[in-house]
């Protein structure tokens, strides 16, 4: 006897049921979700800053004019930067730069996508302007006494974002790879960016 | 881009309402989502507060009240949820709609 099977809707069978419903009711496009979906995947986000760092590191001229016109510089590499002004800071083996925002949680989000919950505590925005050392060795960034800290404040007019150092033993790294290491956190300042650990 | 139907103030709005309790999962600063389904019901429930169908303090609540132990389940149930009391769209044709769809999967069935 031949038995039909009833397969229970599963959770993608209701997400798709919604989508198709929410079109035909003039609601909602499947061209709008995938526009949406394509913005939120490949337009924001860390990979953002990480591309402007790694070609930073690549070429001095255009790491000058990062670090004198931000906004405009970002523009060369196609990132849309309104609305606010964008300043970057270089860390050295001398300063490291850390970034936050005391009053609220300003964020260069167009570079580095949503901000991270701890960015955005009152922890955080109140203690890395008083003990910026003590904020970074609970990321496990432990920083000798010769090297000198800088806090950024940012506001909604103008928000920062870090140039970390390069690390050692990158030099034979194309800039993919290079953008593939920086982290959001190193763009940040509660990071170190690491060069990759040696395979063979 | 969309033409300006997403921005920077949705998506931290959204966040800001949700608190830290509820953020959607990142990883390294991007959204994650482990199946193509939960990045649609994140887009449709950003798309539908742009339009005023879904507020962030309402959808936060019944995500805060919902049971489901993972994270976009317990999303597609609260936007449901919300889109039905609002008179959009019915639980019921959300479900029969399913319905049809996992039968139409079964008659094409190859693996």
């Amino acid at each position: 006897m031949h038995q039909h099977e009833q397969h229970q809707p599963t959770v993608e069978d209701r997400t798709r049921a919604l989508e198709s419903l929410l079109a035909e009711r003039g609601l909602i496009s499947s061209t709008a979700i995938d526009e949406f979906l394509h913005w939120v995947e490949s337009d924001i986000g860390p990979l953002l800053g990480a591309r402007v760092v790694a070609h930073a590191w690549t070429d001095p001229d255009f790491k000058a004019r990062l670090l004198h016109d931000a906004s405009e510089a970002v523009a060369e590499l196609g990132i849309d930067y309104p609305g606010h002004r964008l300043v970057v800071v270089e860390s050295t083996p001398v300063v490291h730069q850390v970034v936050c925002c005391t009053l609220c949680s300003c964020y260069p989000w167009r570079l580095l996508g949503l901000p991270p919950t701890w960015y955005k505590s009152a922890a955080y925005r109140s203690r890395v302007v008083i003990d910026p050392r003590g904020v970074l060795a609970e990321f496990d960034l432990h920083l000798p006494d010769e090297i000198e800290v800088r806090v950024w404040d940012s506001t909604s007019e103008c928000r920062y974002m870090v140039l970390p150092e390069r690390p050692a033993g990158t030099e034979h790294l194309n800039e993919d790879e290079l953008a593939a290491l920086v982290t959001r956190d190193a763009l940040v300042g509660v990071a170190r960016v690491l060069a990759p650990t040696v395979v063979e | 881009m969309p033409e300006q139907s997403i921005d920077e103030v949705a998506l931290e709005a959204l966040e800001g309402a949700l608190g830290e309790a509820l953020a959607p999962p990142r990883r390294n600063g991007e959204l994650v989502f482990d199946a193509p389904w939960q990045s649609r019901a994140f887009a449709m429930a950003t798309l539908l507060q742009q339009q005023g169908h879904v507020r962030w303090n309402e959808f936060a609540a019944r995500m805060s009240a919902g049971e489901d132990v993972d994270f976009y389940h317990r999303w597609l149930a609260a936007l449901t949820d919300l889109l039905s009391a609002d008179g959009v769209l019915s639980a019921t044709e959300i479900e029969v709609r399913a319905a049809d769809l996992a039968a139409e999967d079964n008659h094409g069935h190859t693996h």
